[in-house]
């Protein structure tokens, strides 16, 4: 066998923004929020990322690493716990592949989420942040 | 936007033309794959990242699987990164874990070499679409650096 094999499975995205850097204003306020993601089966989504893209002409990324219990925070302007207040759409990255064991590749990490979340133009996946409000997420997300 | 960014080598993605092939033992052939010819960089080669810093955690130094053997047939994330929606550049101060992102030590700013020779700081904020269409060598997007 041929071990050439790139499994980075996933990912990806669109939507045309000319401006390289500089999309973020590191001035605005952000609200603290929590999320979990399930599948319909009541399983949690154990491992990935999500990014949430506020919904401005200047978008704020924003993201946070997906806990085994499915739950999720994130952190914007870096190191900034929450989201700034607003719309976002969210997308759900889990990248796959390594490590590995005798050639074989390790997959204990439960369902993956369907492919469709992992971009920007077919993701359903939205958040709307109220500024002093309890925001608080649950997403009921399709299997791979 | 084509979907197959994060896909190196001989996919449109991250340049990466050092994979050797492994026999089933896991053991280098002394052949090579992934070759990536200069013909190929569809998007131009002042828009497309031919190698870049790459995130290794702080105390991770030669140790694997964040930084290990450049020719290796088998663990990608050993040598190669990728970058675009959900994989940003990272921070030196990044927590261990995530694997796959390009990253740097300088404060802010990751180095990249594109695929004119020419090299340039990229702010570590860029938007993750736009880091994306760098990586993509055949995305059809012309991206403005100034």
């Amino acid at each position: 066998m041929r071990s050439t094999s790139y499994q980075y499975r996933l990912v990806t995205t669109a939507i045309a923004c000319l401006i390289l850097n500089g999309c973020q204003s590191e001035g605005e306020q952000v609200f603290p929020i929590s999320g979990k993601i399930l599948f319909s089966d009541g399983s949690p989504a154990t491992f990935g990322t999500i990014e949430c893209r506020s919904d401005s002409s200047s978008p704020v990324i924003a993201r946070g690493r997906i806990e085994k219990d499915g739950s999720f925070t994130v952190k914007s302007f870096g190191n900034r716990n929450g989201l700034v207040a607003g719309d976002h759409r969210m997308i759900v990255v889990q990248v796959t592949g390594s490590p590995r064991d005798g050639g074989t590749i390790i997959h204990n990490h439960g369902q993956e989420v369907a492919t469709r979340y992992s971009n920007y133009d077919s993701t359903d996946l939205r958040l709307h942040v109220q500024p002093g409000g309890r925001n608080h997420f649950e997403f009921i997300v399709d299997a791979r | 936007m084509p979907t197959d960014y994060y896909f190196p080598g001989n996919g449109t993605g991250v340049i990466n033309t050092c994979l050797g092939i492994c026999d089933e033992n896991s053991r280098l052939t002394g052949s090579w794959t992934n070759r990536v010819s200069i013909k190929s960089i569809h998007d131009g080669t002042t828009q497309t990242f031919m190698a870049g810093e790459m995130h290794i955690p702080i105390g991770q130094i030669n140790t694997v699987p964040y930084n290990g053997p450049m020719f290796n047939g088998q663990e990608l994330v050993a040598h190669t990164r990728i970058g675009g929606p959900g994989v940003p550049i990272l921070s030196a101060s990044e927590e261990a874990g995530f694997l796959f992102g390009f990253g740097s030590w300088h404060p802010g700013v990751c180095n990249f070499v594109f695929a004119d020779a020419s090299t340039r700081p990229i702010k570590n904020s860029i938007d993750t679409v736009l880091l994306g269409r760098l990586c993509h060598r055949a995305d059809g997007e012309i991206v403005d650096l100034n």
